[in-house]
C-alpha cells in the first residue's frame, strides 16, 4: 500500500476469477468466429480446425460462469437474475445473452454433428441407441437434402451467432469501459479492445491445441491451415495491440489529471506485469515472430515453431491483459494519490490452485469431446466411414 | 447410399421443425416457470421486491445494542465504557447477538448450543480493520503500521495477536474515565488563544505556528519532557485526543498501570534487552516490601508505577500534584 488510499479500497474485491472469467468468454468469442470464417465466410483453409473450434467455443462456454459462481458464492441463486431481470443493469444482461448464445452454439453444433450422429446410431444397440434417438430428438433421416439443410442451418446460426458472440465479449468490455469512476477503465475503446483481444485469444489457443495435438497424437497437420492461422493471429493481433496502445497513448496525449495517477500505475505497479511481460514480452515478440514467419521464407519446421510459440505467448498475453485491466484498475485510488496491492493466495477459494483448475477443465472436457467425435479432418473420415459401410 | 427417405421433402425438415418446437416449448416453459418463480410484486415500483419491504420491517432485528448486552455482562460494559472503544458497539466484534440473547433467556442454553456462546473476533486482521495505518483515515484516530508497531514494542513474533497486550473492552487502560476526561480546543481560530483578535494576519506574524504541537501552549512540560528518557515518544502516545466535533475533542491523560505495563511486561514475544520489561507482582511486592507499603493496596492502585517512575516522563511540580 502506497500513499493516499481509502478504507474500501485496501482490499482488492475483484480478484483472480474476475481475471479468467472475460478471459474465458474471449476464448469463447475468438474461437467461434474462427469456425464461423469457414462455416460462413468458405475461408477452407480453416476446414481442419472448424468443428475444433466450434466445440472449442461451446466447451469453453459452459465454464465461462464458473469464475463467477465461485466469486459470487451462492450459486443456487445464479438463476434469480432470469427470474428477477433487470434489464437496465448491464450485469444482468449477461445472462440473457449468455443463454441465447449457449443456445444458438449448442444447435450449431448439433446440427453440424447431426449426420455422425446418425451413423452412430444406425450401428448402436440398446441404450445407446435410445438415447442417440433422444438425442436426435426422434429424427433418424439422413440423405443429402437433409445434409444440405443441416450445413445451411450451420451456417444460419454461424451468421446469428457472431453478432452474439461480439456482444457477449462486448458487453464484458463494456462492464468495465462504463465504470466511469475508474481512471484505468473508463473509455468508450474498452468494449473494441476487449473483443480484438478475444479473437486474438481464441486463435491462439486453437493455433496452440491444433499444433499440439497433431504433433502429441502424430497427426497430420495441415499446413495450409497453419499459414492461415499464423496471418490471422498476426493481422489481428495487431490490430488489438494498436487499439491497447492507442487508448494509453490518448490519455498520455491528452494530459488530463488522471494521467499523472495512470503513469505512476505503469511505471510502477504493473510495470512489470503490464510494460515487460505485456507489451515487450508477449507482444513484441509474437509480432517479431509471426511478421518473419509471414514475410521471410523460412524453414517450414522454424515457421511453424515460430507459430507455436507465438500462439502461446499470445495466450499468455491475453491473459496478462485481463489481469492489468482488472487487478490494475483496482490498484489505483479514487483519489488518485495513492495504490494498494494485491497477490491471490496459493490454496485461497479464489487462488491460484483454484484459478488453475477453472482454466483446465475445459481442456481436459474437450479431450474427452475428442473421443466421442474426433477432430482434426477425423471427423469427416469417421462419417464417411460409416457411410461407406451401408 | 442413403438408408431412407431419399428425395422425400416433406420429412426432410423434420429434424429442424422438431427444433423449432424444442426451443418454442423451452422458451414458453422459461416464461411459465419465470412467472411461477418471480416474487409478487417484483417490478411494481421498480426492479426490487416491494413485498420485501415489508418482509424486512416485519423481522426481529438481529443486533441487539450494548443496553441489551449490559444487562448480563454489566462488569464488561462498564469497563468498556470507561475506556477508548466506548463508542464501538459490542456486536462490530462478537456479531449479531440476537440468537444469543434469545437463548438465554429461554432459560441456561445447553452446552451445545452455538448460540451459548458469542464468536469473539481477536485476529490481528480484525483489529487492523479499524486500526490499519492510512494516510485516508483522520490522523487523529488511533492506526498503527503493525511492522512499524512491532518494531517500536521489540515484539518479536510477527504473529502476536493484538490481544496479548490490549484488552478489547479496555484497549488502552485509561487511568479516568472516557466521559472523565478534560475538553481539549480544536485550535482554528485567533481567540482560541488570544484574548481579543489581534490586528494582524498570522502569516505577517514571525515563527507563528500554523499548525499546532503541544509544544506551541505547553512550553514547560515539553521542554522538560526532552530531558526525560521517555522523551522519544510523541505526546499522544500516552495523551490521546479524541475529536469529538469541529471546535474541540477530549485528550486522555494516562498514567494507569497497564498502561505502562503495554511496553514494560515481560512476555514470551518481546525482546526485553532493548525495553526494560518487569513482571508486575513480583516487582511490586519487592517495592511494596522496600518501601514498606501494602502490597496488595499497592497492585490494586492504578497509579502505582508513578509512585516511582513518574520523574521518567515529568516532573511532578509541573503536573500540579
Amino acid at each position: 500500500m502506497e500513499g493516499f488510499v481509502f478504507p474500501n479500497e485496501v482490499h482488492v474485491t475483484w480478484t483472480v476469477m474476475i481475471v479468467l472469467y472475460p478471459y474465458i468468454t474471449g476464448l469463447v468469442a475468438g474461437a467461434f468466429i474462427v469456425s464461423s470464417l469457414y462455416h460462413l465466410f468458405g475461408i477452407q483453409a480453416l476446414k481442419p480446425i472448424a468443428t475444433f473450434s466450434l466445440v472449442s467455443a461451446f466447451v469453453f462456454l459452459l465454464f465461462a460462469p464458473l469464475p463467477l459462481l465461485n466469486h459470487l458464492g451462492r450459486p443456487e441463486r445464479a438463476m434469480n437474475i432470469m427470474i428477477t431481470p433487470n434489464f437496465r443493469s448491464a450485469m444482468s444482461g449477461f445472462g440473457f445473452v449468455y443463454l441465447i448464445y449457449a443456445v444458438i452454439v449448442f444447435f450449431e453444433i448439433w446440427f453440424h454433428f447431426r449426420g455422425m450422429m446418425v451413423e452412430k446410431w444406425r450401428e448402436a444397440a440398446g441404450l445407446k441407441r435410445k438415447l442417440l434417438k433422444l438425442s436426435l430428438l426422434g429424427s433418424t433421416d439422413r440423405n443429402e437434402r437433409t445434409d444440405a439443410i443441416d450445413r445451411m442451418m450451420v451456417r444460419g446460426l454461424a451468421g446469428v451467432g457472431i453478432p452474439v458472440a461480439l456482444i457477449l465479449h462486448g458487453y464484458v468490455g463494456f462492464l468495465f469501459g462504463s465504470i466511469k469512476a475508474n481512471p484505468w477503465w473508463s473509455t468508450p475503446l474498452m468494449f473494441i479492445i476487449f473483443i480484438f483481444s478475444a479473437i486474438v485469444s481464441g486463435i491462439a489457443v486453437l493455433t496452440f491445441l491444433y499444433q499440439f495435438v497433431t504433433w502429441r497424437q502424430r497427426l497430420p497437420v495441415s499446413q495450409r491451415t497453419l499459414n492461415a492461422l499464423g496471418r490471422l493471429l498476426w493481422a489481428f493481433m495487431i490490430g488489438a495491440v494498436s487499439l491497447e496502445l492507442m487508448e494509453v497513448l490518448s490519455v498520455a496525449y491528452e494530459q488530463t489529471e488522471r494521467w499523472a495517477v495512470l503513469k505512476e500505475l505503469i511505471g510502477g505497479k504493473l510495470f512489470v506485469s503490464y510494460v515487460v511481460f505485456q507489451l515487450f514480452i508477449c507482444s513484441l515478440g509474437p509480432f517479431l515472430l509471426l511478421m518473419a514467419r509471414t514475410l521471410l521464407r523460412l524453414p517450414q519446421r522454424l515457421a511453424n515453431s515460430f507459430l507455436f510459440i507465438s500462439a502461446a505467448l499470445l495466450l499468455i498475453q491475453v491473459l496478462l491483459m485481463r489481469w492489468n485491466v482488472v487487478i490494475g484498475g483496482q490498484l489505483l485510488s479514487k483519489s488518485y494519490r495513492g495504490f494498494t496491492s494485491y497477490l491471490p493466495g496459493l490454496f485461497d477459494k479464489e487462488g491460484i490452485l483454484v484459478a488453475g483448475i477453472i482454466i483446465i477443465i475445459p481442456f481436459l472436457l474437450l479431450r474427452q469431446f475428442d473421443r466421442a467425435f474426433p477432430f482434426f479432418g477425423r471427423e469427416e473420415k469417421a462419417s464417411a466411414a460409416g457411410a461407406a459401410k451401408r | 447410399m442413403w438408408a431412407s427417405s431419399a428425395g422425400n421433402n416433406r420429412n426432410d425438415h423434420a429434424h429442424v421443425t422438431r427444433v423449432v418446437i424444442l426451443l418454442a416449448i423451452a422458451t414458453v416453459l422459461g416464461l411459465v416457470i419465470q412467472a411461477v418463480l418471480r416474487p409478487d410484486g417484483y417490478g411494481d415500483g421498480g426492479e426490487y421486491q416491494r413485498a420485501v419491504l415489508e418482509d424486512i420491517i416485519s423481522r426481529e432485528p438481529l443486533h441487539q445494542g450494548r443496553e441489551t448486552c449490559g444487562e448480563c455482562h454489566a462488569g464488561i460494559l462498564q469497563t468498556h465504557q470507561k475506556d477508548i472503544h466506548f463508542d464501538v458497539q459490542c456486536e462490530d466484534c462478537h456479531g449479531p447477538g440476537a440468537e444469543h440473547v434469545r437463548a438465554h433467556r429461554e432459560g441456561p442454553p445447553a452446552e451445545d448450543d452455538p448460540a451459548r456462546l458469542m464468536p469473539k473476533e481477536y485476529t490481528l486482521e480484525g483489529c487492523l480493520f479499524c486500526h490499519r495505518r492510512l494516510n485516508s483515515r483522520p490522523a487523529d484516530f488511533p492506526q498503527i503500521d503493525p511492522v512499524a508497531h512491532y518494531e517500536f514494542l521489540k515484539v518479536t513474533d510477527p504473529k502476536t495477536r493484538c490481544i496479548e497486550c490490549h484488552d478489547p473492552h479496555e484497549p488502552v487502560f485509561l487511568l479516568t474515565r472516557v466521559a472523565e476526561a478534560r475538553t481539549h480546543p480544536v485550535i482554528y481560530e485567533c481567540v482560541t488563544c488570544h484574548e481579543k483578535r489581534p490586528q494582524k494576519s498570522h502569516h505577517e506574524a514571525p515563527d507563528h505556528p500554523v499548525i499546532f504541537a503541544c509544544a506551541d501552549c505547553h512550553q514547560e512540560i515539553v521542554g522538560d519532557f526532552a530531558g526525560r528518557r521517555h522523551n522519544f515518544m510523541d505526546c499522544t502516545a500516552c495523551h490521546f485526543f479524541h475529536r469529538e466535533n469541529e471546535v474541540a475533542g477530549r485528550i486522555f491523560k494516562n498514567g494507569n498501570r497497564r498502561f505502562c505495563l503495554l511496553c514494560h511486561e515481560r512476555k514470551s514475544f518481546k525482546d526485553t534487552e532493548q525495553v526494560p520489561a518487569i513482571d508486575s507482582k513480583i516487582h511490586l511486592d519487592e517495592f511494596a516490601e522496600l518501601l514498606d507499603l501494602d502490597p496488595v493496596e499497592l497492585e490494586a492502585d492504578p497509579r502505582a508505577c508513578l509512585k516511582c517512575h513518574l520523574k521518567e516522563v515529568h516532573a511532578r511540580k509541573l503536573l500540579g500534584r
